[in-house]
């Protein structure tokens, strides 16, 4: 199976022990890729792309003729001002949303719907209230059909560190492990897509901090192709391959720069000077855009 | 959550119910020694022993056992056609808009305006008894499962559909556990309505029951044994609320508790 590539070499051990079920032996093959190698899998595509929504106050250009290209195992940073279109932008790659005119795909499938190829995090309130964080975690592999839902949940929860609340409801959870969950349950199926919402916006700075290095971690054992939408500058240096600054009226892409900070990314690099030269750079970029929709709304 | 002083809250709570209720079997007490006369007020030790000798000859058991076999029976079938109507109204338009306006018109007709025609439909007995408790039951139940049908998030919705979720299991594993909250608040205020409905019913249109009894011994001026046929209708409407809340703590919606 192709999808076994994305488990590390550590995590397999645990994930092959735990969730076998006896008679199926054949369902896990051992990959000859190394642990966290890139597939060829998560590659979006998107072309001439458009959203417009009829408001009261007339239609609304939320993105205008827009082309998307996200090579494999990418980490993308979709950032701006609100009202950018960036979240349209996730929502239409997720299938969430139909765009007026154009087409995305994913590896080559045209999106139609909400689909096992794209992983969603949002940024909060979407765990299932009504399960148990094991079983939420559960849930993506269960409606699959894969072996062993509730092996491969513990699997992932201990993935990020909340194996103990397993069988806690998720209300009983801070906002900040909340998160952990809907990013492991997101990741539980595997997908060749993550996309993340301004997963991190709610949460303390913080926590916030911390929860984007375990990320970066958890990316680098999975190397699954990931779109982030947030707002905030650093986060989205700190993170990315490519930040893409999108601009306002019409909705669409400023600039895109792309990082060259080395890999692992470690918290130190955010005083390092190519780091505050990014920041100046994108500061400026959505300065010009905040102010654009503020002297037009004036 | 458990409070770390909630064992002494509950203490406390219950002494204060308790001075309460013998606040209120004092006040009691005093009104029927000023007014004197066992018909118009009895004293509450009269209800007492009323009570004891209902129980001793079996009657008010069998008058019990009528009114929640009424009861039961009535919310049950409110409760399998309101909840499943609820939903679909809720998830499909046309449907919706076809029962809009005969829900908003029927609603507003309290049920006991329905025990003539149910006597005339199905005569004196079970049967309107049964017709008038559903009928008590379902618009609270109809009304609250179509709140609750509306409720889910769309967040959960996509989500499910991005984890794979078909159509069978978003219904079953993500819209009705949405609705559950409201329903079960539904089911609550149904039970209660139809207690209070059933009472109405078996004054008019049965012949056996609490409400019945309750009317027989107006009749014969027997005040005390009025007055038990009230209080076990309050004991076992108390009762019957406690054990719904139970139910929904513990089955219905166990992940709702704040």
């Amino acid at each position: 199976m192709a999808l076994e590539s994305y488990l590390p070499l550590s995590l397999k051990v645990v994930f092959t022990e735990r969730s076998r079920p006896p008679g199926a032996a054949d369902v896990w093959t051992p990959s000859r890729k190394p642990p966290g190698h890139p597939t060829d899998q998560g590659r979006i595509e998107g072309r001439g792309l458009a959203m417009r929504f009829d408001t009261k106050s007339g239609p609304v250009v939320a993105l205008d003729d827009l082309d998307v290209d996200i090579r494999p195992g990418e980490f993308v940073a979709l950032l701006g001002p609100s009202g950018c279109g960036k979240s349209t932008l996730l929502n239409l790659i997720a299938g969430i949303l139909k765009p007026s005119s154009g087409k995305v795909s994913v590896d080559g499938k045209p999106v139609k719907g909400p689909n096992p190829d794209c992983g969603i995090v949002f940024q909060n309130h979407s765990l299932f209230p009504w399960m148990s964080v094991l079983e939420n975690v559960a849930f993506g592999p269960r409606m699959l059909g894969r072996a062993d839902p509730v092996g491969t949940a513990r699997t992932f929860l201990s993935l990020v560190g909340l194996e103990k609340q397993a069988l806690a409801w998720p209300s009983s959870l801070s906002g900040g492990m909340q998160q952990r969950v809907g990013i492991a349950r997101a990741l539980a199926t595997y997908p060749p897509v993550l996309l993340m919402d301004e997963p991190f916006g709610a949460l303390d700075a913080q926590t916030r901090s911390i929860m984007q290095e375990e990320l970066l971690k958890i990316w680098s054992q999975f190397k699954t192709t990931v779109i982030f939408v947030t707002h905030d500058i650093e986060e989205a240096i700190f993170l990315a391959d490519r930040v893409v600054v999108m601009k306002t009226i019409p909705g669409g892409i400023k600039r895109q720069v792309p990082i060259d900070l080395p890999r692992p990314r470690e918290p130190s690099m955010i005083k390092s000077e190519l780091f505050n030269r990014y920041r100046g750079e994108i500061f400026e970029l959505i300065r010009e855009e905040t102010l654009k929709v503020f002297r037009n709304s004036d | 959550m458990a409070k770390p002083n909630s064992g002494v809250t509950a203490v406390k709570r219950w002494s204060w119910a308790l001075i309460g209720m013998a606040l209120f079997l004092l006040l009691w007490t005093m009104a029927s020694l000023r007014i004197g006369n066992a018909v118009l007020l009895p004293k509450p030790q009269s209800v007492l022993f009323g009570f004891i000798e209902l129980l001793r000859d079996g009657s008010l058991l069998s008058d019990i056992l009528a009114s929640l076999r009424r009861v039961i029976g009535g919310f049950l079938i409110a409760s399998a056609i309101a909840v499943p109507l609820a939903l679909l109204m809720a998830f499909s338009r046309p449907v919706n808009l076809l029962l809009s306006p005969i829900v908003g018109f029927l609603r507003p007709i309290p049920p006991i305006a329905w025990i003539p025609i149910a006597i005339l439909w199905f005569g004196i007995g079970d049967p309107p008894s049964y017709f008038i408790t559903a009928l008590a039951a379902f618009f609270p139940i109809f009304i609250n499962s179509f709140a609750g049908g509306n409720a889910v998030r769309p967040e959960h919705v996509h989500a499910a559909r991005s984890l794979g979720a078909g159509p069978r299991a978003l219904f079953a594993r993500i819209y009705l556990p949405s609705a559950m909250p409201m329903i079960a608040t539904g089911l609550r205020i149904g039970l209660g309505q139809s207690w209070m409905a059933v009472v109405t019913a078996e004054l008019i249109a049965a012949q056996s029951g609490l409400g019945y009894m309750i009317q027989a011994n107006r009749l014969s001026l027997e005040t005390s044994l009025v007055l038990v046929g009230m209080c076990t209708i309050g004991l076992l409407g108390a009762l019957m609320s406690v054990a719904l809340e139970a139910l929904e703590r513990h089955v219905l919606i166990p992940w709702n508790q704040a």
